[in-house]
C-alpha cells in the first residue's frame, strides 16, 4: 500500500457543526455612552480548537470567559499569534451589517500562514461570525458611531518549550460593544518621527496581523507622548520611507507642484505595511471619485517638502477602531510642521471620506461593501 | 316519475330553471304523450339529486320517451363489488381537472371508479411551483395554451389532445394499483402492444415510456391517474416549458424528460376513443363486472355548486399564478426530492414573511414549511429548532431526512 498516497484530509472549519452554549450568568449591560473603546466585552465568544492530528474541531459558541491553557503553550513564550479587527453595525431596521468580512477572513489566512498556523475557511468561519453577532444582537448598540468590535485572535497552544511548528492551535473571535473613537468631534492629534523606532523591515512581519510586531511599539508611543504628540509615525531606512503611523495607515493629501491633487499613501511591495481593510476601501473609493492616487514608496521628504511649501492640504490615518484619524501636525527632528485646520473641516476630502465609509458601514446606501446579516 | 320528482325538488331547492332545459323539449313529450315510445334513446344524462349532498345518489338515467325510467346504478350483478365509468366529452383541463376531485371526493367509497379524460394544449404545474420560472407564461397566453395549477405537489407537464388520461378511484386496496396496471397493460394489448409496468409509475414499450402516473390517498380511497401518450406534440413540450431548467439535466424531478413515445406509433388505429373503449374493457374484465358509461360535459355538472367552486377555484387567476414574492432574500437549492426556492423578508433577525417554490411531491412538508418560517428567528439556531419543530409536529407526514436536509441547508444560506 503506497503511504504517499494516502494523504488523510484533516476537516476545516464547518459552520454546520457549530455548538451553541448559552450563557446561564449574562453580563451587566452599560449604556452606551459608557462603552469607551475595547473595554467591555458581551456574553459570548467563538471558540474553535485546532490540532495537527484532528484537524479543526466543531466551532463552539460559549459564554465569555477565562481561557485555561498549558503554561508551555507558545503563545506565552514564542507570541505565536495572529488577529483581526473588524466591526459589525445596527442600521437604521435594527439589522446587523458587517463590513468587508471576507477580508479580514483572508488577511488572517494570510497572517497564519507566515507563523505557521493552521489556515481555514474563510466562508464558514464568517457564517459562525454571523451566528455569534446573531446571539448577542442585544449588545450591539443602535446608534450611528457605535458598532461590535470582532476580535477574532489565533494563537498555538503547543505545550511544549520547544520552538517547532504549531501542533495545537485555538481561534476565538470576541466581541466588544465600542463607542465612537472620539467623543466630541474628531481631534486631529500630531505625529512624532523618530527613525529610532523601527517597527516593520523588509523580509519582516509587517505585512500581517501579528500581535509581536505590536509590542515593540508601546515604547515608541511613550516616547512620542512624552515629545508632546499623540502617535509615532514610523519610518525606516536612509530615506525614511513612511510605513504606519501608531497602528493606523496613513494619507496624505498633497497638491503637487503642478497644481494637481493626488493622495499619497505607502505601497505595499516591500512588506513593511499592513494592508489596511479601510486603507483600501479609501483607494478604491478615492479613485471611483476620480481622485488620482499615488501608491509607491514614500519618503519623509515629500510630506516634509509638501507642508513647508503649504502643498500638504490634508493628512489621516486609517483604521478599523477609528475609521479616520486626522493629522494635525507631525513633529521631525525637533521641527513641528502644521496642516491647515480646513484639513479635517467640514468638507475636507477626509471628512467626505469618513461620511462615505460610515454611509456604507450604517447600510445608509446599499452597498456591496456592506453585508447584512439581518 | 322519479325524474321529475327529483327535478322538482332541486328546484324547489335552488328556486331557478328546470335541471335539463335542453331536454325540456322530450320531457314535455313525455308527459303529453306518455305511451309515444321513442326508438332511439336520448344520450345519457346525469341527474344529481340535491337531497344528498353526497354523489352515493349519482344515478344514471335513460332518458326516452314514453319509457319508464330507469335507475341504474351500475348493473352490479355480484353485490360485492360495484363499478362506474365515466367519460369526459370536455377538452378544458379547469373542468377535467375539477370533475376529477369531485369525483374523488364526493364519490362512493365503496366503488371501483374509472374516469377517462384529455384536454386541450395545456401546461399543468404543482401546487408550490414558480408559474413564471417554470413555462413561458406570455407564449402560452398568446398561442392559447391553459396554464393549470394542481392542487397536489411535484413538477410541470405539458398535455394536449394526443395526451389520454385515466383515473382509477378504488377502495383502498393493496392490490389496487397493480390491478390498474393491468387493466392499462391489458388494454393496450388489444392494440397488439406489448407494454409493462416499471416501478409504480411508469408503464413502457420497450423501455421507452408510454405511460406517467401519480398517485392520491384519502382515508379509504385511492386515486391512480396516469396519461397515455398517443399522439403528443413533443415538440410544444419544449416550447411551453422553460428550456432553461438545469432541472433537465438534473436526477429525480418530475419534469426530467424520459425517453418517450407516442402509442399511435405502434398502432395506427390507435386513438383517444379507441383507446377509451379498450380500457373500458379492460376494466370490465378485471372486476369481472359491467356498467353503463356515463358522459360527462361542462353544461351538465356546472350546476353543481361544489363542482363550480372546484372548477372556479382552479381557474382562478391568483391560484394559478401567484404573486411576485417581491421579497429582499431569495435562496435556492436543488435536492434530490425536490429543488426548493424560498423568498422572504427579515428583519431585526427574525423571518417576517415567505414564499416557498418547489417541485417535491410532499405538500403538507411545503405547507408546514412556509407556515413554520414566519417568526422563525434568522439564525442557525432558529432554523435548528425549527427543524426539530416541523420533525416532531409533522410525524407521519414528512420526511425526517428530508427535514434534516433542508435545515442543515438553510442553516447555512442565512
Amino acid at each position: 500500500m503506497a503511504q504517499s498516497a494516502d494523504v488523510k484530509v484533516l476537516p476545516d472549519i464547518q459552520a454546520s457543526k457549530l455548538k451553541v452554549t448559552n450563557t446561564s450568568r449574562p453580563l451587566p449591560k452599560c449604556e452606551p455612552e459608557e462603552l469607551g473603546f475595547g473595554k467591555v466585552i458581551s456574553d459570548h465568544m467563538l471558540m474553535i480548537q485546532w490540532s495537527a492530528a484532528e484537524g479543526w474541531n466543531a466551532p463552539e459558541i460559549v459564554p465569555s470567559g477565562p481561557i485555561g491553557l498549558h503554561p508551555f503553550s507558545h503563545v506565552f513564550h514564542y507570541a505565536i499569534e495572529c488577529y483581526e479587527g473588524m466591526k459589525a453595525y445596527k442600521d437604521s431596521d435594527g439589522n446587523i451589517r458587517m463590513f468587508r468580512p471576507e477580508k479580514n477572513m483572508e488577511r488572517m489566512n494570510v497572517s497564519a500562514s507566515r507563523l505557521c498556523l493552521p489556515n481555514f475557511d474563510g466562508d464558514e468561519l464568517v457564517k459562525c461570525i454571523k451566528e455569534l453577532l446573531r446571539l448577542d444582537r442585544d449588545w450591539i448598540p443602535q446608534k450611528k458611531g457605535y458598532a461590535m468590535y470582532l476580535r477574532p485572535v489565533m494563537f498555538s497552544t503547543t505545550p511544549w518549550l520547544g520552538l517547532t511548528q504549531c501542533s495545537e492551535a485555538m481561534l476565538f473571535v470576541l466581541q466588544s460593544p465600542v463607542g465612537p473613537y472620539f467623543k466630541s468631534g474628531y481631534v486631529p492629534i500630531k505625529l512624532h518621527v523618530d527613525a529610532k523606532y523601527i517597527r516593520a523591515w523588509p523580509g519582516g512581519t509587517g505585512n500581517v496581523k501579528f500581535g509581536g510586531n505590536y509590542a515593540p511599539t508601546v515604547a515608541s508611543q511613550i516616547a512620542a507622548a512624552k515629545a508632546g504628540c499623540s502617535q509615532a509615525l514610523y519610518v525606516y531606512d536612509k530615506e525614511e520611507w513612511v510605513t504606519e503611523a501608531g497602528t493606523m495607515n496613513m494619507f496624505f493629501l498633497i497638491k503637487s507642484t503642478s497644481g494637481t491633487l493626488q493622495l499619497f499613501t505607502p505601497s505595499l511591495e516591500d512588506g513593511c505595511i499592513l494592508p489596511g481593510i479601510t486603507r483600501l476601501s479609501v483607494i478604491e473609493l478615492a479613485k471611483e471619485w476620480g481622485t488620482e492616487v499615488v501608491e509607491e514608496p514614500l519618503p519623509l521628504k515629500i510630506v516634509i517638502d509638501a507642508c513647508e511649501q503649504d502643498r500638504c492640504l490634508e493628512a489621516f490615518g486609517t483604521g478599523t477602531a477609528a475609521v479616520l484619524q486626522p493629522v494635525g501636525a507631525l513633529q521631525h527632528n525637533g521641527k513641528d510642521y502644521t496642516l491647515p485646520e480646513d484639513g479635517f473641516a467640514e468638507g475636507s476630502f477626509q471628512m467626505k471620506m469618513l461620511a462615505k465609509l460610515k454611509e456604507i458601514q450604517y447600510g445608509e446606501i446599499e452597498h456591496p461593501w456592506s453585508v447584512c446579516i439581518t | 316519475m322519479a325524474s321529475s320528482v327529483a327535478s322538482g325538488l332541486w328546484r324547489a331547492a335552488r328556486g331557478t330553471l328546470p335541471w335539463y332545459p335542453s331536454c325540456r323539449a322530450p320531457f314535455q313529450r313525455l308527459l303529453a304523450a306518455p305511451s309515444v315510445f321513442s326508438p332511439r334513446p336520448e344520450p345519457l344524462r346525469l341527474d344529481i339529486t340535491p337531497s344528498s349532498t353526497h354523489m352515493r345518489t349519482l344515478r344514471t338515467h335513460i332518458l326516452c320517451q314514453g319509457a319508464a325510467q330507469q335507475e341504474i346504478q351500475g348493473t352490479n350483478e355480484q353485490p360485492g363489488v360495484q363499478v362506474r365509468v365515466y367519460k369526459s366529452g370536455s377538452q378544458d383541463p379547469f373542468f377535467n381537472l375539477a370533475t376529477e376531485e369531485w369525483l374523488f371526493t364526493r364519490g362512493d367509497a365503496g366503488v371501483h371508479t374509472l374516469f377517462l379524460w384529455r384536454n386541450g394544449p395545456s401546461v399543468i404545474i404543482g401546487r408550490f411551483q414558480n408559474a413564471w420560472k417554470e413555462c413561458h407564461v406570455q407564449r402560452m397566453d398568446s398561442e392559447g395554451v391553459n396554464l393549470v395549477r394542481r392542487k397536489s405537489g411535484g413538477g410541470a407537464v405539458y398535455q394536449d389532445l394526443g395526451n389520454s388520461i385515466f383515473t382509477f378511484i378504488s377502495p383502498k386496496d393493496a392490490d389496487n394499483i397493480p390491478r390498474n396496471n393491468d387493466i392499462v397493460v391489458k388494454a393496450l394489448k388489444h392494440f397488439g402492444i406489448d407494454a409493462k409496468p416499471t416501478g409504480r409509475n411508469d408503464i413502457v414499450v420497450d423501455s421507452l415510456k408510454v405511460s406517467g402516473a401519480a398517485f392520491k390517498h384519502a382515508r379509504h380511497t385511492t386515486l391512480h391517474h396516469g396519461t397515455l401518450l398517443v399522439d403528443v406534440d413533443m415538440a410544444a413540450l419544449g416550447n411551453y416549458l422553460n428550456p432553461n431548467k438545469a432541472k433537465l439535466e438534473s436526477k429525480g424531478i418530475a419534469s426530467v424528460r424520459a425517453r418517450v413515445m407516442n402509442l399511435r406509433e405502434l398502432s395506427p388505429g390507435l386513438d383517444h376513443d379507441t383507446l377509451s373503449d379498450a380500457l373500458i374493457e379492460s376494466f370490465f374484465a378485471s372486476h369481472g363486472i359491467r356498467c353503463e358509461v356515463e358522459m360527462l360535459d361542462v353544461e351538465d355538472l356546472r350546476r353543481i355548486p361544489e363542482l363550480q367552486e372546484l372548477e372556479a377555484g382552479l381557474r382562478n387567476t391568483d391560484w394559478r399564478f401567484g404573486k411576485d414574492p417581491d421579497m429582499s432574500h431569495h435562496l435556492e437549492t436543488k435536492f434530490d426530492w425536490g429543488g426548493i426556492d424560498i423568498h422572504l423578508n427579515a428583519s431585526k433577525g427574525v423571518i417576517t414573511q415567505v414564499k416557498v417554490f418547489s417541485d417535491a411531491l410532499n405538500v403538507a412538508f411545503i405547507e408546514r414549511l412556509e407556515k413554520g418560517l414566519v417568526g422563525c428567528p434568522y439564525s442557525m439556531a432558529g432554523v435548528a429548532q425549527l427543524g426539530e419543530r416541523l420533525k416532531e409536529e409533522g410525524k407521519g407526514e414528512l420526511d425526517v431526512k428530508n427535514v434534516e436536509e433542508l435545515c442543515t441547508w438553510l442553516g447555512q444560506s442565512l
